[in-house]
């Protein structure tokens, strides 16, 4: 039987999803800004490449945060105010990032601003890029709970060996979604490094990702239950894979969307991996009993409803309009910001 | 001394503050460049597309230290405010999640499409990308404001004593709390204030420097018909909302006037010293019967005062008073001005009476104190309580040590400042430089190309 918290563990995942999706090329890029900018230009494209979606990008993360408040208000008080110095980091970055992406046209009669613009920039794109991965790693390995769901636990505590491995796995996943985007609105120079990189960061993507499931096995050997209960499930890993094995002979045969495309589904795939394992818990605490589930972490029916029925008038508008505007921007970038 | 309660609410108060410096440009600034794109749209006359995008650049260095500094605001409830999160999250979480769905969404990604798209696009399709910008910032504006209404005046919910949380019986109820429309609409029209008189100081500033004139003077007649009618309908929704806080918060008004004993033919302070220690003022003027007139509409009527309630459930007196007065005296000092400039220009004089121009320049930082001080006594009147009658502020804070609370502010302290500096920075500086001739040229290319297209 499906039920309302079902429902908005799903679309809480959506959500989420589709961030790490499309906020995950503008961070990708902004992590490699100057591996794949060499000069002044190219750092320009980069950022043109982003500026008129971005925004709109990071739009998923900030509903996500309100639908997760609204649907399991447990949860995000649970998980914002125990990582606390760990949000505060992501935050300062996000901070960063959206001043130096608005701004590194504004500056661009004051070099020596422009360059603090970059900096900041890059430090806002690889803090969150690696700090999310290291959030679920905490979630899923388990984190010390009070009576209260407190976290009692350090900041220090939160960076275990596990967390970081699954970081890792993270940051690899957004820098092949950036230099996949970087490919597709690039020519020239920049595209050829993005492509060299691809070829890189596929293979540590793999590399990363089997370590991942490994050290998943070692720490947190719950998260494969849910896959033996019901083998079907294991289609979802086993597409990363694919998706992951298909980027070379996409490469190679230059059909640069479709490269794009299967990095996306890493992605996408990936988390849905690590929701298939949670299922039905949001937070696992080290004292199984704490764990925050989807139904004692959860807002009330009405609540989920009222949300659901929001969610559904409003997501298909976001959903055509974000396509639009997409396509309107599609097709290679220039360097120059045109209009302003 | 300093504990975590205390620093959070420091937090909260610097954060809020400094966001609230650029959240009412950005609302009102957005019905402008609207505004403008329409014009262009129906006449083509290049001058409003001119105004359009000078303002729209301003706009954006405005915009993007709103978007970011407002993501603290959104993660703040969950990282400082736990105990309030879980409280409060079956009935506040909505609102919030939708103004992500309806608003958000829809500002971010037309001003993608306005800033970026702005050669891509037709004209019609640049107005309703700027249509889609101002009625998202309104959006936004109203979610937030319901929710935060919820808070002062909570209406279709239930206590869930096993759960400790309030839960919600009417979704209706909650986000059309008895507060939401008054304050929504206190806070659209203080934002429209802002953006004119924002809009009439730069204008002011290119006159006197006799740049950019035609551009100026042009963006000045809309700002300042704009600031007269909405200057003037602030004092009736101040008004409005002033007997409503009599009604549904009474001790939120008594601390506003620092009124200590109920009484009828209640007076009116225009000043006084209160004395918190002896329930009383110590040096008082006011007006008899008027604080009892704009309450219930009747001299005689009676006006609760502070002694009514409990001491621990008395706001602050002192800060409330003075704020509340700072508040109302620019919104007086603003309507008086507005209809000062309104008589120059119907009079033509305007453009040469330097002097006015001069104090319209001066006096942009008016509308944005009286937004802060608005919400200081929203906010500081509603104390004790986050959520009135129902949560302490003391009890809704997270489980945190006091030095994770000293670093996280004093990052917030040194960054949002060196925000307000770039900012600031950018904005004098792009105001500078601005030479409206220079734009012609893009927009002889923009002609060209929809000639091309047919």
């Amino acid at each position: 039987m499906i039920d309302l918290n079902m429902i908005w563990f799903f679309l809480v995942g959506v959500l989420i999803i589709g961030y790490a999706v499309l906020d995950g090329f503008d961070l990708g890029i902004g992590s490699l800004f100057y591996v794949l900018g060499k000069n002044d230009e190219e750092k320009k494209t980069l950022v043109n490449s982003i500026g008129p979606v971005w925004d709109g990008n990071e739009v998923w993360l900030l509903t996500g945060a309100g639908a997760l408040f609204a649907a399991f208000p447990f949860v995000y008080a649970t998980v914002f105010s125990g990582f606390y110095l760990a949000m505060m980091l992501v935050l300062f970055a996000l901070i960063f990032r959206a001043i130096a992406i608005e701004y590194y046209f504004k500056t661009d009669d004051d070099k020596k601003m422009q360059r603090l613009m970059g900096k900041l920039f890059f430090i806002g794109s690889l803090v969150p890029s690696l700090l999310f991965g290291v959030a679920i790693g905490n979630v899923v390995v388990g984190i010390e709970l009070d009576a209260m769901s407190n976290y009692v636990g350090t900041f220090f505590q939160l960076l275990n060996p596990y967390a970081l491995i699954i970081g890792v796995v993270g940051l690899a996943g957004f820098l092949l979604q950036g230099t996949t985007y970087t490919i597709l609105k690039t020519e020239g120079a920049l595209q050829e490094r993005a492509i060299s990189l691809t070829t890189l960061f596929m293979p540590i993507l793999l590399i990363t990702w089997i370590g991942g499931t490994a050290a998943t096995q070692i720490y947190a050997p719950h998260m494969f239950d849910n896959f033996f209960n019901n083998w079907v499930l294991l289609i979802f890993p086993f597409i990363t894979l694919i998706s992951l094995v298909t980027i070379p002979f996409l490469l190679n045969r230059k059909r640069y969307g479709w490269v794009f495309i299967s990095s996306s589904f890493i992605i996408l795939t990936k988390i849905l991996t690590i929701a298939i394992g949670l299922f039905p818990n949001l937070v696992i605490a080290t004292n199984p009993m704490k764990n925050l589930t989807i139904y004692n972490a959860s807002s009330t029916d009405l609540t989920l409803t009222v949300m659901l029925i929001i969610a559904l008038i409003g997501m298909p508008l976001v959903i055509a309009y974000t396509a639009y505007v997409y396509y309107v921007f599609r097709g290679k970038t220039p360097a120059e910001r045109e209009g302003y | 001394m300093l504990d975590v309660l205390l620093l959070s609410r420091i937090q909260f108060t610097f954060t809020a503050v400094i966001h609230y410096l650029f959240v009412p440009l950005t609302i009102g600034l957005a019905v402008f460049i609207a505004y403008m794109e329409f014009k262009y749209w129906r006449t083509s006359n290049p001058l409003y597309d001119k105004m359009s995008r000078f303002w729209t650049k301003l706009f954006l260095i405005n915009f993007a230290i709103g978007l970011a500094t407002g993501i603290t605001m959104e993660f703040q409830f969950g990282t400082n405010w736990a105990a309030y999160s879980r409280y409060v999250g079956d009935i506040f979480g909505a609102p919030l999640a939708a103004e992500g769905v309806f608003a958000f969404f829809l500002e971010s990604t037309f001003i993608g499409l306005l800033v970026f798209g702005r050669n891509k696009i037709s004209k019609g399709m640049r107005f309703f990308a700027a249509l889609m910008i101002a009625v998202g910032t309104n959006l936004s504006a109203f979610w937030i404001i319901a929710a935060n209404s919820w808070q002062q005046t909570p209406a279709g919910y239930a206590i869930n004593n096993a759960m400790n949380r309030a839960e919600l019986a009417s979704f209706r109820e909650a986000v059309f709390n008895p507060s939401t429309m008054v304050r929504y609409s206190h806070v659209v029209i203080g934002a429209l204030i802002t953006a004119a008189i924002f809009v009439i100081a730069i204008s002011a500033y290119f006159l006197i420097k006799n740049k950019n004139v035609m551009l100026a003077k042009k963006s000045m007649q809309v700002a300042i018909v704009i600031g007269l009618v909405f200057t003037v309908l602030q004092g009736f929704s101040g008004h409005t909302h002033g007997a409503l806080v009599g009604e549904t918060q009474p001790e939120k008004l008594a601390a506003y006037e620092a009124h200590w004993e109920t009484q009828e033919r209640a007076p009116l302070l225009l000043f006084a010293i209160p004395d918190t220690a002896n329930e009383t003022n110590r040096f008082e003027i006011g007006i008899p019967g008027l604080l009892s007139y704009l309450t219930f509409s009747d001299f005689n009527a009676s006006v609760t005062g502070l002694q009514e309630f409990a001491a621990e459930d008395r706001p602050p007196v002192t800060g409330n008073f003075y704020a509340f007065r700072i508040m109302v005296g620019l919104g007086i000092f603003m309507i008086a001005w507005m209809i000062y400039l309104s008589f120059q220009l119907r009079k033509g004089r305007l453009w040469d009476n330097h002097l006015a121009l001069k104090v319209s320049l001066f006096i942009l930082p008016m509308p944005f104190l009286a937004n802060i001080f608005g919400w200081i006594v929203a906010e500081w009147g509603r104390q004790p309580w986050i959520v009135y009658g129902l949560l302490r502020t003391e009890d809704a804070v997270s489980h945190l040590s006091v030095a994770e609370v000293a670093i996280s502010l004093t990052l917030f302290v040194t960054i949002y400042l060196f925000l307000l500096y770039l900012m600031i920075y950018l904005m004098q500086k792009e105001v500078r430089k601005f030479d409206m001739d220079k734009d012609i040229k893009t927009v002889i290319e923009d002609d060209k190309k929809e000639g091309v297209l047919g």
